[in-house]
């Protein structure tokens, strides 16, 4: 995504704003700070996020305010779900010290997807101050979600295809609701992206697809729907990340870096199998995390790193309708290479993925004696 | 005698209603529920007439925001972090 000029961050489109209903609204009201010409006392006491509790969207907007402050995309819980797994108690606060340089700059206020780039990426107003109703997908979207879901959808992986929904010219939220986004209804529940039954789903489209006997496609007829996700077939290789580390400079500027990356095609037993997502096999995707992650703000900060595989469910969003794995039953069947075995992982990954690894890929014959039963 | 008791009990029926209104009246208004509790916002009128026009004049001047605007410091951690974020 190309940077926006410090300029034009801020820079309010006169002609356009003043035909948006929230040009009616005192400046002050939203962002603090005061109306005099001189630069530095006016932004004096200027607040640095503009929603800063659910009252200020949420007074107008009183259906989707309070969801959305408490939604996954305002308070990222899911990151804490996945660290406090990792970690206990007493390492909590040091680790909300940590999530304080290094996340929360990802929390996505109203403003990061209806008004401006997300903080992320350094903000800046999309289109001159005006509001969108729908978010852009280059701007707002996959400015967060983007070096994996866009470089997917987008086809940005050489010898890769883009999504076969981006070549139908699809967005983000063709697929994925407002209410999803703002967290109302069962995303409201949720602790995480996978908690909850799957939003969307495939069939909320493809409502003619059915798995099993009576599907009139052969390759969903001979799988049934406990099998394996959509994904399994319909998706292709993705980005991978190993070694994650953090810290900040001397003058607290944060940064990353990440070991090694690679694209590949992993499938493996499903860690987030329940009623909502029976499927045995789902492509698995290896998240950066790392032992000593967090090693700049304390020694040992996630005693439990085993405790949760390293190698997460995964939904790739380049899906296609014929797979390199899907192209004929033995390019799955028999073929170890794109299963996750304990021979793939290096050593200190083997027992965090113990339950999600697989001896090796499944034969035609226990396909088949598995039906018998 | 009837009558009356009829006008007594629409009286006091009528009563009632205002009462009930006024209450929800005055819990529903200045107040939005929040995730900290209940907040008042009788402070901020959003429909008072607009009157930041020194806001406005200089964040629609794109010489005066050139001239003034800064490079954030945060953008330099973006040189420094490296692979897929």
């Amino acid at each position: 995504m190309a940077p926006v000029e410090p300029w034009e961050r801020v820079w309010i489109d006169a002609e356009l704003f003043e035909q948006d209903i929230h040009s009616y609204i005192n400046c002050t009201i939203c962002h603090g700070g005061q109306n005099v010409d001189d630069m530095e006392a006016a932004h004096e006491d200027i607040k640095e996020s503009v929603v800063d509790s659910p009252e200020v969207c949420g007074r107008c907007h009183v259906d989707v305010g309070l969801p959305a402050w408490n939604s996954l995309h305002n308070t990222l819980r899911g990151y804490d779900d996945v660290l406090y797994e990792r970690s206990i108690p007493e390492y909590h606060a040091t680790i909300e010290e940590m999530e304080s340089y290094h996340c929360n700059d990802c929390h996505a206020t109203c403003g990061d997807c209806h008004v401006s780039q997300p903080s992320s990426v350094g903000g800046g107003l999309v289109e001159g101050h005006v509001f969108n109703r729908t978010p852009s997908m280059a701007r707002n979207c996959t400015a967060c979600h983007g070096s994996r879901i866009k470089d997917e959808y987008y086809g940005a992986h050489e010898g890769i295809p883009s999504d076969v929904h981006f070549r139908a010219r699809m967005s983000c939220t063709d697929c994925h609701s407002g209410d999803q986004m703002h967290g109302m209804g069962a995303a409201g529940e949720a602790n995480h992206r996978y908690d909850g039954p799957p939003d969307p789903t495939c069939q909320s489209c493809h409502d003619d697809i059915v798995m099993g006997a009576e599907s009139e496609i052969e390759e969903h007829m001979i799988h049934d729907e406990n099998n394996m996700s959509c994904q399994v077939c319909h998706s292709t290789q993705y980005t991978n990340c190993v070694g994650c580390h953090v810290a900040r400079t001397e003058t607290d500027v944060p940064f990353y870096t990440v070991e090694d990356h690679f694209l590949g095609f992993y499938i493996g037993r499903n860690p987030e199998r329940s009623e909502d997502r029976p499927w045995e096999y789902v492509p698995l995707r290896r998240v950066p995390i790392a032992p000593d992650v967090f090693s700049f703000y304390g020694e040992d900060l996630m005693p439990n790193f085993n405790d949760r595989p390293t190698w997460a469910y995964a939904t790739p969003h380049n899906i296609q309708r014929i797979t390199p794995q899907a192209e004929s039953c033995y390019n799955c069947h028999e073929n170890d290479d794109i299963f996750l075995t304990r021979e793939r992982l290096a050593r200190t990954d083997r027992l965090p993925n113990r339950d999600v690894i697989v001896d090796r890929a499944p034969g035609m014959t226990d396909w088949r004696e598995e039906r018998e039963e | 005698m009837k009558r009356l008791r009829s006008s007594v009990t629409l009286l006091g029926l009528g009563v009632a209603l205002v009462v009930t209104g006024a209450a929800l009246l005055v819990v529903g208004t200045g107040t939005v529920r929040g995730s900290d509790g209940d907040q008042s916002v009788d402070s901020i009128d959003p429909l008072a007439p607009f009157s930041d026009f020194a806001c406005l004049d200089c964040h629609t001047s794109e010489s005066a925001l050139r001239e003034l605007a800064v490079v954030p410091e945060e953008d330099a951690h973006k040189a420094l972090s490296s692979g897929p974020g």
